[in-house]
């Protein structure tokens, strides 16, 4: 025993008692495993989801709310209120301190996924993660009105390829019964993964979302509309009357909020303006009330943990009074006791702690390229870091505040007991 | 070497509140190398008085020196390091610690006090060496010293019992009835066990026991209910 006595101690007299120690251990394993997964999700669901946009510096539409305007826009969730004319998309363009736009326009999917009317810029002007630029995989962006380009998760999931050719079905819903199949795509771009929504969407030019609409009444295709040959699309000139959104890009960062102001004023039509970041956060704060519900049922999870390791202690007090009295006998002090029991308690917290962190990052490495795919969580850390250490050290400490309780009432006992074995 | 008393108690008053007295001796002397055996049936206040010894107990009145320091001036601190300096105590039966060898058993005095670890290492001979010496000098095979006590018979465990208490040499070892598990020819093997290992290292030994048969081992023998001038229902 060439380590300090109580620390020896504490470990052999454990280790006589490994089983029940061993369940202890698992409790607190399986309550920091879960705490710090949640955690750990939690950063990288908000990283995610921070990192959806950026570069963009307006994302403007009809007016609605900056929340409802951003999940349409950006996310692909929900219904636009209304759209916003083509002369606004081209007067906003036109502005000395609009550096760029980019039109969105919405309203096809194809087999769930959302369909984007756009322009070639925009793959070249959305960033993500900070200044990321998105990148083709495979391919190139639309150049014929009839060519698409997929994000990542769609080509995956659906199996399709370059050149694969897809027809797009009209409206946002998951099941529609009107479909543009008389106006096949061909799949001339695949993009890389992103994390973001762009990874389940479904790009198209502008021109093509006007070319499949040419003869529709009321939103409803009618007979001459199915008899337009693709041929015959290519020669019309497809400007569409209104588009959904648009990004802007301002000329200078700090013209933003004067454009922002402007653009929510505009006196030909009623439009939102947000600044993406601003919006992001608003969004956050509304979803992340199930992330803080979360966090709370795991930091119980940890309480009942830290309660058991109280509970395995003072369970086994009566049974030790023996080994209480034996070693008051050889000398030890009321200290030694109580350092004895609090280490117990601490050891197992310790060891608990550190098994369920080494659990939580064998199952994020296991489980990161299901995360990425699945959720487009790709951020969650591979690696223990600061924050692990100090929940190790956290529970170690409340573990050893804990063990106080059955240190004293062991101390208490082994002085009434005296150095009597015969208990 | 020292020729004051190992053991002086003066006038002692014990209880574990204030209506009530347990123990009230009015003096009890032990002189150096000097081997008591102190006789009480159950319940008259045994376990008791070695608590107060010990130092685990303190009393309301009267005065306990170890070696000449009074432990009841001592705070529980002291107190405790006196025990560990100066007493080996042998109980009954189950002295060991389950989780630790037989030699982790023998060392651990020397683990609560440095003044017996300094002895039990005298010329050089490190304190392992030494508890291996007292296993061999007590008929255990020293081969078994770094397996645990759990598969020793109750005799042995007895025996590195008596080696735990005698490591590092202290002034008084206390036994507790530590025969009283054993048949009498181990019973008589081990009284003279312990008397001939306790000479060696000039310890005075209190012998606690309620088997009359036993005193005619010992210098003197002291009955506790005479002692003692509480009586016990």
């Amino acid at each position: 025993m060439k380590t300090p006595i109580i620390i020896a101690l504490a470990a052999r007299s454990l280790w006589a008692r490994r089983y029940t120690a061993l369940l202890t251990i698992l409790s607190i394993a399986t309550a920091v495993l879960l705490f710090l997964a949640v955690e750990n999700l939690r950063q990288g669901a908000r990283a995610s989801f921070e990192r959806t946009i950026s570069g963009t510096d307006l994302i403007v539409g009809a007016r609605s709310s900056p929340v409802n305007l951003v999940l349409y826009s950006v996310f692909q969730i929900g219904d636009p209120t209304n759209n916003i004319t083509f002369e606004t998309y081209e007067d906003i363009s036109a502005r000395p301190d609009v550096a760029w736009t980019v039109p969105i326009s919405l309203g096809d999917t194809h087999r769930g996924y959302r369909v984007v009317g756009t322009t070639p810029e925009y793959f070249d002007r959305y960033k993500y993660a900070g200044d990321r630029d998105i990148t083709f995989e495979n391919g190139r962006s639309f150049d014929d009105l009839f060519d698409t380009v997929l994000g990542s998760q769609v080509a995956r999931e659906l199996g399709y390829d370059m050149d694969t050719t897809l027809t797009l079905s009209h409206g946002l819903g998951g099941t529609s019964f009107v479909n543009h199949d008389k106006k096949p795509f061909s799949v001339v771009g695949i993009l890389e993964s992103t994390g973001t929504p762009v990874d389940r969407s479904v790009y198209i030019s502008i021109a093509a979302v006007e070319a499949i609409h040419v003869g529709w009444k009321d939103g409803t295709p009618t007979p001459a509309s199915r008899a337009v040959s693709q041929d015959r699309l290519r020669a019309l000139d497809l400007q569409p009357e209104s588009i959904t959104a648009l990004l802007v890009g301002a000329k200078s960062r700090i013209q933003t909020l004067r454009l922002q102001r402007d653009f929510n004023t505009y006196a030909q039509e009623p439009l939102q303006a947000v600044i993406p970041g601003v919006a992001l956060s608003q969004l956050w704060g509304t979803v992340s009330i199930v992330e803080r519900a979360l966090a709370i049922v795991s930091g119980f999870v940890v309480a009942v943990g830290l309660i058991g390791v109280l509970t395995s202690i003072l369970t086994t007090l009566n049974e030790r009074r023996r080994e209480m009295a034996i070693l008051r006998s050889v000398g030890a002090r009321g200290r030694t006791i109580v350092g004895l029991l609090v280490s117990e308690a601490a050891l197992i917290a310790f060891t608990g702690a550190v098994l369920g962190v080494v659990l939580l990052y064998a199952l994020l490495w296991a489980l990161s390229p299901y995360l990425e795919s699945r959720f487009s969580i790709s951020t969650v850390s591979k690696l223990p870091g600061i924050t692990d250490a100090y929940v190790v050290l956290a529970l170690t400490f409340i573990a050893a505040m804990l063990g106080v309780i059955p240190a004293l009432i062991a101390l208490k006992r082994s002085v009434s007991d005296g150095l009597s074995t015969r208990i | 070497m020292s020729t004051k008393p190992v053991l002086e108690l003066y006038d002692v008053k014990f209880g574990y509140d204030l209506s009530e007295t347990l123990i009230h001796i009015d003096e009890l002397r032990i002189a150096r190398g000097e081997s008591v055996f102190l006789r009480g049936p159950s319940g008259s206040g045994k376990s008791t008085l070695l608590g107060l010894i010990g130092g685990v107990l303190h009393p309301r009145e009267g005065h306990i020196s170890i070696c000449g320091t009074d432990i009841t001036t001592l705070s529980s601190g002291k107190r405790d390091e006196m025990r560990a300096d100066h007493l080996g105590i042998i109980f009954q039966q189950l002295n060991l610690l389950p989780y630790l060898s037989i030699i982790q058993n023998v060392t651990l005095p020397c683990r609560f006090s440095s003044t017996r670890a300094d002895r039990a290492n005298k010329k050089n001979v490190s304190v392992a060496d030494t508890a291996r010496d007292l296993i061999k000098d007590l008929g255990l095979d020293e081969t078994f010293a770094d397996r645990k006590v759990g598969n020793l018979s109750i005799g042995q465990q007895q025996r590195v019992a008596v080696a735990r208490a005698l490591i590092g040499g202290p002034d008084l070892i206390i036994a507790d009835e530590p025969t009283s598990a054993l048949d009498s020819d181990n019973r008589d093997r081990f009284i003279e066990l312990l008397d001939t290992q306790r000479k060696r290292f000039d310890c005075s030994l209190l012998f606690v026991s309620h088997d009359l048969s036993l005193a005619k081992h010992f210098d003197r023998s002291v009955d506790l209910t005479t002692l003692n001038k509480v009586k016990m229902p």
